[in-house]
């Protein structure tokens, strides 16, 4: 026993269930006055092994040359020590007890790490195919092509199966491999390369081709996770845990070690990479890029159309990223297939991540270093991430140079807009709508124009915005719980009833922002009037019909339960606030003193307060500052 | 991997499904007798191949199991090429192992023949009282989608030997009344000098998107 725990301490400090069995067989040893053998059973003094779980293990950043981060100039060994590095560090976070949990369970529960690294996997492989698609022409397309068999073999001699799996079943995707004309543009020897690879890894003879590798490689290396991954599941099936009752299936047990053996012993190999983590940062955030195979196979049949005789249809954009993440009018399917793989790290990761490649791409490309990007050098950069915007997109004040400023909120955009396809959590459930108030859009603060249909409302949670803005909404939904009272309230009993769908009050720095962006865009709005109260009135009209959720911060003040979307825009400006809320056959509502949480703040959570609050004439000390700040904007 | 005996077809089966449905426990019901279990590495743990007997031929069933394999995409994808039968696996205890079923047929189409025989198979039959999907909801199901249909218990090994069976047939029916046109399915007869695995995975084979 004393011999497990030093040999293993990792597995006594991170398996609760074990920790607890030695624990009480201590106490055992300890009632029955046995103090040696206590002594010998104590775990509390084994090292916490918990770092093993955490993310990044910090390394010293490399003293950095002016290396290039462009994939066009990345050398394959570079790229495939890079992809090592990202490998063995995800791979070596996975413990014991996460293969254990995995085989137990026959999937993943609660196994963030084996799903991390099975994220990483993945990500390498589409990330491979869209940058093989990015290209317009089969010959850039072969070259991209050729450069991955070269970092795949580059991964071979660095014993990294694992990505090379990826690498080659990205390669081998029938996304590519269905690119005939591309296939055509490959030197022999490329091939030759290829066919070895794909013998390699293949799955004939239950991998005995990689098995072999596997064993006869030495020193640094890592396994194709998912192949040992699936000989400890087919162990556990195939044995019984017991022989005649009583005896341990020893058989079982001694595949399990070697498997285990194997898998654990990784975690002492060390890495020989010295990592550029400029580079390090620009691949985390090429392969968080999340794309579904429907996707990636209609680019690649936007590429080589099915019948290259037939009419080929011609792209109709003029950049080569037709399927940009941004570009509002390409709507894209919702991910349906991999449900549960939701294996993305939380926003602020990948904020994280963003802004440390941002730093990286200035630090590298801002060659003078006034904190602008130039559009010539942007075009370089762009080649790493085939599919973003065009140069203006992120040049939004279009000054001719991007700043840190714009490229960062360009990613931040962009990857939540990814992300939102992951997680259900994030799914609007738009429908179409016809507004009878003046409402603008929550993602480009724009009105939503037209006399009927004008734009799209969320079900769950209120959100309005334009068709084409559907996708890009980076809002989170939240579905908000919405009582039904003023819907089955009876009229005697409106005036008490609560307020399902009033107007959304917001904390002051929401408000604060949203009546600058509709100065700022809506000036047609905003502008024309010069009091504060006038002002308010646009508000209100821009957001009433958000009907999103309340947030009574203001007890005890009643006002108008809107206007019942009988007023047409133009009105509105004229209309006095009295007169509106009066508005005669509506229901007042008393703010009784339901106060919800302040923690659900989301930019969804339209603003009203300032209106309804000057409506009332109640204009608390913080309102009249912003309504005051907002008089001067319009002045 | 198994014996040297005469056979006359080698058919690729793959079991796919959600994970937990039990598809490992499927095929080790099925090829109990015939796994290997050598403990060199070399060969890992491998219990896929069973042959049997089918009227007067011999068919050497090759069953892929994806199992611990269903994320990593990039290597399931690969198990579909050539395949030439498949058993879709879900828990009938588990109706979202059900409600997953239709994005794994479509996943299938999309990277195996399309002239593949499909068996919707609803697994632990065993746990009864605590079923969620209906048998005939499945049965309806598979149906309107031309899959074959049955419900098994691993545990209890129902039904497991008749699923295989009737797949394994109905692709011998498929391939022997040239249904398929040639090349579409094919399989190793006797007569060949080297006996392949139909479909091998390095065949450069078109697949049901016609390329």
């Amino acid at each position: 026993m004393r011999y497990w725990i030093t040999v293993f301490p990792a597995e006594f400090n991170l398996d609760m269930g074990l920790i607890r069995l030695t624990e009480e067989f201590r106490d055992v040893a300890a009632q029955l006055g046995c103090e040696e053998h206590y002594k010998l059973i104590d775990i509390s003094t084994i090292p916490s092994y918990d770092w093993m779980r955490k993310l990044t293990q910090r390394k010293k950043q490399a003293k950095k040359g002016k290396a290039s981060l462009l994939f066009d100039h990345l050398e394959p060994m570079e790229l495939a020590e890079h992809l090592t590095f990202l490998e063995y560090k995800s791979i070596r976070r996975i413990s014991f007890t996460d293969y254990q949990s995995y085989v137990m369970h026959g999937c993943l529960v609660d196994n963030p790490t084996l799903e991390r690294s099975i994220a990483l996997f993945n990500g390498v492989s589409q990330w491979v195919q869209l940058m093989v698609l990015s290209k317009l022409t089969p010959q850039h397309r072969a070259e991209v092509i050729t450069k991955y068999i070269n970092v795949a073999q580059k991964l071979l001699q660095l014993q990294n199966f694992n990505t090379l799996m990826a690498m080659v079943g990205g390669l081998s995707h029938s996304s590519i491999s269905r690119l005939k004309e591309t296939h055509s543009h490959l030197a022999p020897e490329v091939n030759k390369i290829w066919n070895e690879m794909t013998e390699l890894v293949s799955s004939n003879g239950n991998y005995c081709a990689y098995r072999k590798a596997f064993t006869d490689s030495e020193g640094f290396k890592v396994p194709i996770l998912g192949v040992h991954l699936k000989d400890l599941i087919a162990v556990h099936v195939v044995f019984p845990d017991w022989v005649n009752d009583d005896k341990v299936n020893i058989i079982k047990m001694q595949q399990l070690y070697l498997t285990f053996n194997e898998l654990v012993s990784l975690q002492s190999a060390a890495a020989q990479v010295e990592p550029n983590m400029d580079l390090i940062y620009l691949l985390t955030l090429s392969l968080d890029l999340y794309y579904t195979e429907d996707e990636i196979y209609e680019l690649s049949l936007l590429r080589e159309p099915r019948n290259p005789n037939g009419p080929i249809f011609t792209p109709s954009f003029p950049t080569p990223q037709p399927t940009s993440p941004t570009t509002p009018n390409k709507p894209m399917a919702p991910l349906d297939w991999a449900s549960g793989v939701t294996a993305k790290p939380d926003p602020n990761v990948v904020n994280k991540h963003i802004r440390k490649v941002v730093d990286s791409v200035f630090r590298n490309y801002d060659h003078d270093h006034d904190g602008y990007i130039s559009q010539e050098d942007f075009e370089s950069i762009a080649a790493n991430f085939p599919f973003l915007d065009s140069f203006c997109v992120l040049d939004k004040d279009q000054d001719g140079l991007i700043s840190k400023d714009e490229m960062m909120a360009y990613f931040l955009r962009a990857n939540p807009l990814l992300q939102c396809k992951m997680g259900p959590g994030f799914i609007h459930n738009f429908t179409e709508m016809t507004y009878l108030k003046p409402t603008f859009c929550e993602h480009c603060a724009g009105f939503l124009w037209g006399i009927i249909k004008q734009g799209y409302k969320c079900k769950d949670c209120g959100v309005n915005c334009h068709k084409q803005c559907r996708e890009l909404l980076v809002l989170a939904c939240r579905k908000l719980p919405r009582s039904t009272s003023l819907q089955s309230v009876s009229p005697g009993g409106l005036t008490h009833s609560s307020l399902p769908s009033s107007p959304t009050i917001v904390s002051t720095n929401m408000v604060l922002v949203s009546v600058f962006h509709s100065c700022h865009t809506h000036k047609s709005i905003t502008l024309i009037t010069c009091s504060a109260q006038r002002i308010s009135v646009g508000l209100q009209r821009a957001t009433t019909s958000q009907a999103t959720q309340t947030e009574h911060l203001w007890s005890e003040h009643t006002w108008g339960a809107g206007d019942g979307g009988s007023h047409t825009f133009p009105k509105m400006k004229y209309r006095p606030h009295r007169q509106a809320s009066m508005s005669k056959g509506f229901a007042r509502w008393e703010n009784e003193a339901q106060k919800e949480p302040r923690g659900r703040r989301g930019s969804q959570e339209q603003t009203d307060r300032p209106a309804e609050v000057v409506q009332n004439g109640i204009i608390p000390h913080r309102e009249k500052v912003i309504a005051a700040e907002v008089c001067v904007l319009s002045v | 991997m198994g014996s040297d005996e005469a056979y006359n077809f080698v058919f690729k089966v793959v079991l796919i499904g959600e994970s937990g449905v039990g598809k490992s426990n499927l095929l080790s019901r099925f090829t109990k007798n015939e796994f290997n279990h050598d403990s060199r590495t070399t060969i890992g743990v491998e219990f896929s191949t069973r042959t049997i007997q089918l009227k007067s031929l011999i068919i050497k069933a090759q069953i892929w199991d994806t199992a611990g394999l269903e994320r990593y995409r990039a290597i399931t994808s690969a198990y579909y090429r050539g395949a030439v039968g498949a058993l879709l696996v879900y828990d009938i205890t588990k109706h979202l192992t059900y409600e997953s079923v239709e994005r794994w047929l479509k996943e299938l189409y999309d990277h195996a023949d399309p002239h593949i025989v499909v068996m919707l198979v609803g697994n632990k039959t065993d746990l009864g009282s605590e079923r969620s999907v209906p048998t005939e909801e499945a049965k309806d199901f598979a149906e309107k989608n031309g899959l074959l249909f049955l419900e098994t218990s691993a545990l209890e090994s129902t039904n497991v030997e008749t699923a295989f069976q009737n797949v394994l047939g109905e692709i011998h029916r498929k391939v022997s009344s040239k249904e398929v046109t040639r090349g579409s399915i094919s399989a190793v007869s006797l007569a060949s000098p080297v006996p392949r695995v139909a479909g091998d995975p390095e065949e450069k084979k078109p697949c049901c998107r016609n390329l």
